[in-house]
């Protein structure tokens, strides 16, 4: 995957191989003659690959930081506890793939035998090795992961997504735009400085018409294991996600204390679940994936009714 | 890439985000010897602006002209949501350095905070002669601002944008906004090692920056992805000049048992590993919080607590560790 010119006005663009930064980049030919308009023949491969995959979940936020791809491990843990359920976790956040520590894995792929795990984290040689890509090739990667990965039977497909709504966001909805998404899960803390780059995140998810699950509030109050009084680590100054919620009308799915417990097990690689079955965080998560399970549910029953209909 | 004024093309899942920028005459106020308050020597004579001015990002005095030597800007990645280091350092200096003039620049074209952070929410930014005026946040005028979110026409508009859109907006924001006469500027980056650094680290190499301040919160996981920042930073060149430990430990109002929400010792350990200077550790800290989310000055209202603390002693070390200025 080559390297493209600074100012690249995009492939898809009215300027695409006619500008004059595209003066010596390689694609500019292909650019030029309008192939780059033309629709990604991948999306088409990945919407066959896809068909084996019944259920696709993003799990989005618009801050970094909030818990989002601790929320996607323990997501995937919590849907794997049913032997019968196949599940597979993607990770997309290719600058900073932390789903390989979380789940415990060196060079592992699968972590039980109805887990599978997909990382760049896995083909990088070192903990050390940065990944500094441009969108173009992370781009690329996040085809490579949808079409080239034989994911097999599978009930749910969890997509960790780095923060914010950039390329990995923009080519993941797109590269899926055919194969269709269940929903997306925005995961925020109660903080106002997170909910507003939630709204971001909520506008984006109906720009592109992806459906919206909802809503959960990580880090929401802190219990002291000693005096087992609750704080406000993180203040909802706003109301927090559930007001949010209410003014944009998107379903609060649950809201997940701080519990020091879960980040010790993800730095050893464990199912905080395990650990901690009776933590009130525990139990909030269980809730919470009850009611993505029941949306994938009512969304795959609406489809086959529009179908026999 | 959309100038002020214009309108950028729409793609498919791009929205339309016009920006813009009214036109004003910029009166910045000039004023010369200031820096002289600090440095007993006489300064380097400043050119235009845009050359000289952009560089010595960091809590400490103006920025030095040793020979073979040059100041540069630094900036901080976050590694956390709920606390974004630049407020945190920016705190102090003003109140070691009063007469620091400090910009801020937010490069986190999808989540811009800075705004709301300093209380700038709703601010605009306007075109004058030199180019856009920062938002400045006093009389003043020893903290500007630069971000994303005062170009926005709704707070809740989405920036959905590829790479080579933010890299153009980032180097608008490094040569075309008005910084005037500034000691520092911090750049304050999204997570990653990805368009934006690189544009950013592009943008500023011309003027040299100082180096990076890296943030990490205690956990193996934050460590595991901040490891891969340091290597970034030692590809592209850029000098570390410290590790900042984050959410480090919560102390409870009720009973003040101090708990390791998020584990402990992370950062003195990639400091370790590393070679870098530890720099201290910030603790989780509710009316931080709470002073970032409503926009106020932590330094003045909480001089008594453990994080502001913290915060002057991590920005004592920069200032510390920062070339002096040489005639």
């Amino acid at each position: 995957m080559e390297e493209v010119p600074h100012d690249c006005p995009g492939a898809d663009s009215a300027q695409a191989g006619r500008g004059t930064s595209c003066q010596g980049c390689p694609n500019q030919r292909l650019c030029a003659s309008g192939a780059g308009a033309t629709p990604d023949p991948a999306i088409e491969e990945i919407k066959e690959k896809m068909k084996t995959v019944k259920h696709k979940i993003l799990v989005l936020s618009g801050k970094g930081g909030v818990g989002k791809s601790t929320f996607s491990a323990h997501l995937a843990h919590g849907l794997a506890e049913d032997e019968n359920t196949q599940i597979a976790l993607l990770d997309i956040d290719i600058c900073g793939p932390s789903i390989p520590k979380i789940m415990g894995l060196e060079g592992e792929q699968y972590v039980e035998d109805n887990l599978g795990v997909m990382s760049v984290g896995f083909l990088l040689s070192s903990p050390d090795d940065a990944v500094i890509w441009r969108g173009p090739k992370k781009n690329g990667m996040i085809k490579q992961f949808l079409r080239d990965v034989d994911w097999g039977e599978v009930d749910y497909l969890i997509v960790d997504t780095p923060p914010g709504t950039s390329d990995e966001h923009l080519s993941v909805v797109q590269y899926l735009a055919a194969a269709r998404i269940d929903g997306a899960v925005i995961i925020t803390t109660p903080q106002e400085v997170s909910l507003q780059d939630v709204r971001k995140e909520i506008n984006f998810c109906r720009k592109v018409k992806l459906p919206i699950i909802g809503v959960v509030e990580n880090m929401s109050g802190f219990i002291c294991p000693k005096c087992k009084k609750e704080s406000q680590i993180f203040p909802p100054t706003t109301g927090g996600a559930e007001l949010m919620c209410q003014d944009l009308e998107v379903p609060l799915l649950g809201r997940v204390p701080l519990d020091p417990l879960i980040g010790k097990n993800c730095d050893k690689g464990q199912s905080f679940f395990i650990d901690a079955p009776d933590s009130p965080a525990t139990l909030a998560y269980r809730s919470i994936i009850q009611r993505i399970q029941e949306f994938c549910d009512l969304r795959q029953s609406e489809e086959e009714n529009l179908i026999n209909s | 890439m959309a100038g002020p004024g214009q309108r950028p093309r729409r793609g498919r899942f791009l929205n339309t985000v016009v920006f813009r920028v009214p036109r004003i005459r910029c009166g910045r106020a000039w004023k010369p010897g200031r820096h002289q308050a600090h440095h007993p020597g006489p300064l380097r004579k400043r050119g235009r602006w845009e050359k000289h001015h952009l560089h010595g990002a960091g809590p400490g005095p103006a920025p030095c002209g040793q020979e073979g030597e040059r100041p540069a800007p630094h900036w901080a990645e976050p590694q956390a949501a709920t606390c974004i280091p630049a407020e945190a350092w920016r705190c102090p200096w003003p109140r070691l350095c009063p007469s620091l003039q400090v910009g801020i620049l937010d490069v986190d074209l999808c989540g811009p905070s800075i705004p709301r952070m300093f209380g700038a929410q709703g601010r605009a930014v306007h075109q004058c002669d030199r180019g856009w005026a920062p938002v400045f946040l006093d009389r003043e005028q020893s903290i500007s601002l630069m971000s994303v979110g005062f170009l926005l026409e709704k707070p809740d508009e989405a920036v959905v944008w590829r790479g080579p859109k933010k890299n153009a907006l980032i180097k608008q924001f490094v040569s075309d906004v008005a910084w005037g006469e500034l000691d520092y500027l911090v750049v304050d980056t999204p997570p990653g090692t990805s368009d934006e650094h690189m544009a950013t680290i592009e943008a500023l190499r011309p003027y040299q920056p100082l180096g990076a301040l890296v943030v990490t919160t205690p956990q193996a996981v934050s460590v595991g992805d901040v490891r891969r920042e340091l290597t970034f930073c030692r590809k592209t060149g850029v000098r570390v000049m410290g590790v900042v430990e984050n959410m480090s430990g919560f102390t409870c109002p009720h009973c003040t048992e101090c708990t390791s929400v998020f584990s402990r010792g992370g950062g003195e350990e990639l400091a370790r590993l590393a070679g870098v200077p530890f720099l201290g550790s910030v603790p989780l800290d509710p009316e931080l919080m709470r002073s970032l989310e409503e926009g106020h000055d932590f330094i003045r209202e909480f001089p008594g607590s453990p994080t502001f603390a913290a915060l002057t002693s991590i920005a004592r070390k920069i200032l510390d560790a920062t070339p002096t200025y040489l005639p």
